[in-house]
């Protein structure tokens, strides 16, 4: 049988949720390949030991197969490189042999065997799963979901599946070099991270399944169209399917509130985000800084601002001089390049 | 009853469901396929064969006509009114008409009389421009009842709309919003619940004036609330700019919030609000952990105490009884069930020893050092001392030998806090007769012993490791759990004891636990010792009145619940029932048992039941003249004695069907009502369904009588053949 591979991106901050991700797709796949794409550095005092992890492989962001790593990186905030560097990470696996491939975002839990999709691989090239299946029918439903996704993208890239070969192979390599150049948030010039670019895909290529399936990528964004319910042999179903993955998407007020709009009475959906809340914290390391980032900051400590990133990447001439705009090369160069710019 | 382990199975029916009505489409369907023939509004022309009917009068009054099955004139048939397909009302038809019994040569009770009062629509009427004013009365199988010519229904809307309820469509559901000239007084004269505002919060208002100035100028801030569906103060938590710019929560609701998707009160109810302070079980294992230090005996010095109490006196027989804490100074119905069974023992001249957990815990004793579980020792319910498991198997063996030709037992009650190893060791140390394990409750199937999933929904003890048992607090020790539970019973012969046929027929449909036989054996029976009677005289229109939703002669009917408030009880429910409820002005709340809730209207009485005064509860619910009780546990009680003790008290009971033996009970005894949703209960308070039982009780009056407790082990010891 062919090996599936999983990957998600994450930085530190998300590491306990991405832990969650791992051991439930262990718990239901301990023979697929959980592959880490770490966004980060190991901050002092702490190793990440992947002995230790559910993960069974980590590919490190100073790691990837980019030309000019250093400036790349730079020029995005936390959600634009954590997603900008999905569509190289799955060439890296495909090229290094792998089938079949899965990508989960780390804030998904997987709650039942997602072998339908390894298999919907045999016959489709590509999986990816909308934000909506079914249409809403009430007006502020209307405009958090269906104009939401008209906006931020049809599919959720949280999920996405690809098989090694033909349009899969083809999907990849557009993917990323989308990814490399324009991974940007930008709602307004209809570009969103990696996500709004894949409106593309069934016009781009031909072997695509948009996969209906109302128990895989659950989210606040779908909630009200889809009903969690238990049946008495402890089987959890959306709309009356197998509930595969659920997306936890904004753990805290802000996903509370949006959750409780859509599931309203729906306690069970409330028992899965109890649930989820006390894995992430179970797996919470408090040997990491609670605001770390190894790419979120100069080397002399300060704080990179977005519009520093957006200077930095518009602009060729600046890309051909400051080849590390981190400063850890060359003592602060950039930086002290834009204080005199600033004076 | 013995049911034995391994026979063939039972299919028994406890709970019957409750019958609902065809939908529409079910019975035009119905209809379609027996070819019935429309109903004719002419019963004097021949021949008279099947249903005739006439919708007679509809105005702002109600909707009035008759109904009748010629070929049965005493069938009652039933009948609905449809407004735009929306189901506004259902009814019978049954009221005396001799104008047709001329006609029909006979007694016609078809007359029926609907009143818009009485509607509850099933769904939110059609917004205005999408109304069609399609009135239809129909008989149970989708025929149309024809209307008299010349009936006038164009002004349907306006007699029905002033009696739907139209806040529920309002608050969170409704897209169309009140007209921007109606001023705050205005909205709240449409939508504030007067009756309820009154009825919550007595002291600072007298009128519906008085209280809807009240709830705009102060009440609002003080987090009361302006109608039972509505949460002054989740929607101003919820909702910070509202709260910010300093706006009445209740009006902005009505004018702009629901519409913005913006809800009313917590959504989810008591089921979410339980969640809100969930946590793992490791942590609340960690809670309970006890920070004092265990003063153990060794088992030399524990033997000679206990050689000591027992002194010179030889007992007849032994029994070693295991639970989850002291009963002799806790409260509850396990408790009370030990302290019974200690004295019917003792009474037989038997040694009653009993072993509880020094650390209590909501699960087993850890399976790291099993033999160290410390072990409070009781001897004929007195304190003897603490050990370890290891040196409690030694004083126990070491007893036996003393007493080698006596009859011993093995009795587990419950094994919270245990270690089953221990207990393996302790029956081979006893080396009893016979052994029993008593199913109190689930804990031998989940360390969720009541079987609700996350403390709030009943899981139906799913197959271990389901999905279900994967996101729930005790998924991770449950299969551990059921690892040493199925060494425990492949060690010891246990015969199961159930207290009701409902807990053991679940208990064996979910468990693979070897036992010798499953037998039943309820804890009490109820004595009847007589009626009790209203001293109001009553007629028959008190059954009509009672229709309306008026109050009952002889006051208001008194609706209790009885013992600690607890969410797997139905406490949640309840307290939703009162806020639902209260305002109405038919009924009275008390809570007797323990822990009062002072944000309520209910009248609470102390009540204790303790082995001394096993009839406390009885004696209060009859001193209170309850009339009914609700117990909407969430979970498959294994016997349940508080409805036992209000039905021995002269009360309704008023159950969810998933109670287990509670609604066994109910229904068995046909001692009051079981429904399905919490939906169901507030209609039954809310229409006409318990006033008209209650009713009838005060009329005829209640039996009464008083618990007769069995003597629970120690009456299986005599027909046990081990």
């Amino acid at each position: 049988m062919a090996q599936v591979h999983v990957y998600t991106s994450f930085n530190f901050h998300y590491l306990a949720k991405a832990r969650v991700l791992a051991s439930t797709l262990k718990r239901h796949h301990p023979d697929w390949v959980m592959h880490a794409c770490l966004v980060d550095r190991e901050p002092e005092g702490f190793e990440f030991d992947l002995t230790k992890e559910p993960f069974d492989a980590v590919t490190w962001a100073d790691d990837l197969d980019i030309p000019n790593l250093q400036g790349w990186l730079f020029g995005h905030g936390v959600v634009e490189l954590c997603t900008a560097v999905k569509g190289t990470m799955l060439r890296m696996l495909l090229e290094q042999g792998a089938e079949k491939v899965i990508y989960l975002d780390p804030d998904i839990a997987v709650l039942d065997t997602l072998q339908p999709i390894a298999d919907a691989l045999d016959s489709h090239d590509v999986v990816i799963t909308p934000h909506q299946l079914t249409p809403d029918d009430h007006y502020p439903a209307i405009l958090d979901n269906e104009l939401c996704s008209s906006q931020y993208g049809i599919y959720n890239l949280g999920f996405v599946a690809v098989a090694n070969r033909g349009d899969g192979i083809r999907f990849t390599d557009w993917w990323e070099k989308r990814l490399l150049g324009w991974c940007h948030d930008n709602v307004p010039g209809g570009v969103f991270v990696d996500q709004k670019w894949c409106d593309h895909v069934p016009g781009l290529f031909g072997s695509v399944l948009v996969l209906r399936d109302p128990g895989c990528n659950v989210a606040s964004w779908n909630l009200s169209q889809r009903r969690i319910s238990v049946d008495g042999q402890g089987r959890i179903l959306s709309n009356g399917e197998p509930l595969r993955f659920y997306h936890f998407t904004k753990l805290g007020p802000i996903g509370d509130t949006m959750t409780q709009r859509y599931a309203r009475d729906n306690t069970e959906v409330y028992e899965l985000w109890t649930w989820y809340r006390h894995q992430v914290a179970g797996f919470l390391d408090k040997r990491i800084p609670k605001d770390w980032w190894a790419f979120g900051r100069y080397a002399d400590g300060r704080v990179i601002a977005p519009e520093q990133r957006r200077l930095y990447r518009s602009r060729l001439d600046l890309k051909r001089v400051f080849f590390d705009p981190f400063g850890h090369d060359d003592d602060c160069a950039f930086v002290r390049w834009m204080d005199q710019q600033a004076a | 009853m013995t049911i034995p382990a391994g026979g063939p199975s039972r299919n028994l029916e406890f709970i019957r469901r409750v019958s609902k009505r065809p939908t529409r489409q079910q019975a035009a369907r119905a209809a379609a396929r027996l070819e019935l023939d429309p109903i004719g509004d002419d019963v004097s022309s021949a021949p008279r064969q099947g249903l005739h009917g006439c919708v007679e009068q509809i105005d702002a009054r109600g909707i009035r006509g008759w109904l009748l099955d010629a070929r049965d004139l005493g069938r009652e048939l039933e009948l609905e009114v449809r407004l735009d397909g929306v189901l506004l009302l259902s009814g019978t038809a049954r009221l005396r008409r001799p104008d047709l019994a001329q006609a029909m040569g006979g007694r016609v009770n078809a007359g029926f009389e609907l009143r818009w009062s009485q509607v509850r629509p099933s769904e939110p009427l059609l917004p205005v421009h999408e109304r069609e004013g399609r009135l239809e009365v129909l008989s149970a199988d989708g025929r149309e009842i024809p209307m008299r010519p010349g009936l006038d229904v164009t002004a349907i809307y306006a007699w029905v709309e002033p009696h739907v309820d139209r806040l529920s469509y309002v608050l969170g559901t409704s897209q169309i919003a009140p007209p921007a000239s109606l001023s705050d007084e205005e909205l709240l004269d449409i939508y504030f619940d007067a009756g309820f505002y009154l009825a919550m919060y007595p002291d600072v208002a007298s009128t519906p004036a008085e209280a809807r100035k009240h709830y705009l100028e102060q009440g609002c801030r003080n987090g009361h609330d302006p109608h039972p569906d509505f949460s002054s103060a989740y929607y101003l938590e919820s909702n910070p700019d509202v709260r910010d710019a300093g706006i009445n929560p209740f009006i902005h609701h009505l004018r702009t919030g629901c519409f913005e998707g913006r809800r009313p009160r917590p959504p989810g109810g008591h089921r979410a609000d339980a969640l809100k302070t969930l946590v793992p079980l490791a942590d609340t294992v960690k809670a309970w952990r006890r920070q004092d230090a265990l003063r153990a005996l060794t088992s030399t010095a524990l033997l000679s105490r206990l050689r000591e109490r027992i002194g010179g006196v030889r007992p007849r027989g032994l029994v070693l009884s295991i639970s989850h804490d002291d009963y002799t100074t806790n409260v509850g119905g396990v408790q009370l069930c030990l302290a019974v069974e200690q004295k019917a023992f003792n009474d037989r001249g038997y040694l009653y020893l009993h072993l509880s957990p020094w650390q209590a815990l909501p699960c087993l004793h850890g399976s790291n050092q099993p033999m160290n579980v410390a072990l409070r020792l009781l001897c004929n319910g007195t304190e003897v001392g603490y050990t370890l498991g290891s040196d409690m198997q030694h004083v126990i063996d070491e007893l036996r030998d003393d007493l080698i030709e006596l009859p011993a037992h093995l009795v587990v009650h419950a094994l919270h806090g245990h270690a089953p190893e221990v207990v393996s060791a302790l029956h081979k140390a006893l080396r009893p007769t016979s052994s029993y394990f008593w199913l109190h409750d689930f804990f031998s199937l989940c360390t969720g012993h009541n079987l609700l999933r996350n403390q709030i929904a009943y899981c139906d003890a799913p197959p271990p490791g389901s999905p279900a048992c994967n996101v729930c607090v005790y998924g991770p020790a449950r299969d551990p759990q059921l690892v040493r539970m199925q060494r425990l019973f492949e060690d010891v012969p246990f015969l199961a004891v159930s207290p009701s046929a409902h807990t053991a027929q679940l208990w064996q449909q979910r468990s693979a636990l070897p036992v010798r036989g499953v037998q039943v054996h309820p804890h009490c029976n109820i004595e009847v010792e007589g009626r009790r009677i209203s001293s109001t005289d009553f007629e028959a229109e008190v059954a009509e009145s009672a229709e309306d939703g008026e109050a009952p002669r002889g006051g208001p009917i008194r609706v209790a619940y009885l013992g600690h408030p607890t969410v797997h009880k139905g406490w949640p429910v309840f307290r939703e029932l009162v806020r639902q409820t209260c305002g109405i002005g038919r009924y009275e709340f008390w809570h007797l048992g323990t822990q009062p809730d002072e944000s309520l209207p209910v009248r609470f009485v102390p009540v204790q039941v303790s082995p001394e005064e096993p009839d406390a509860m009885v004696r209060a619910v009859e001193a209170a003249s309850i009339d009914v009780v609700v117990q909407w546990s969430q979970w498959p009680e294994t016997f349940g004695i508080a409805a036992r003790e209000s039905v021995a008290a002269g009360a309704l009971m008023v159950v969810s069907r998933v109670s287990g033996a509670v609604a066994e009970f109910v229904l068995d005894a046909q001692a009051g009502l079981v429904l399905e949703h919490e939906s169901e209960l507030i209609e039954a308070f809310r229409g006409a369904q318990v006033v008209q039982r209650v009713t009838e009780r005060r009329r005829h009056g209640a039996a009464v009588g008083r618990l007769a407790w069995s003597q629970l082990t120690a009456d299986l010891i005599d027909t046990d053949t081990e």
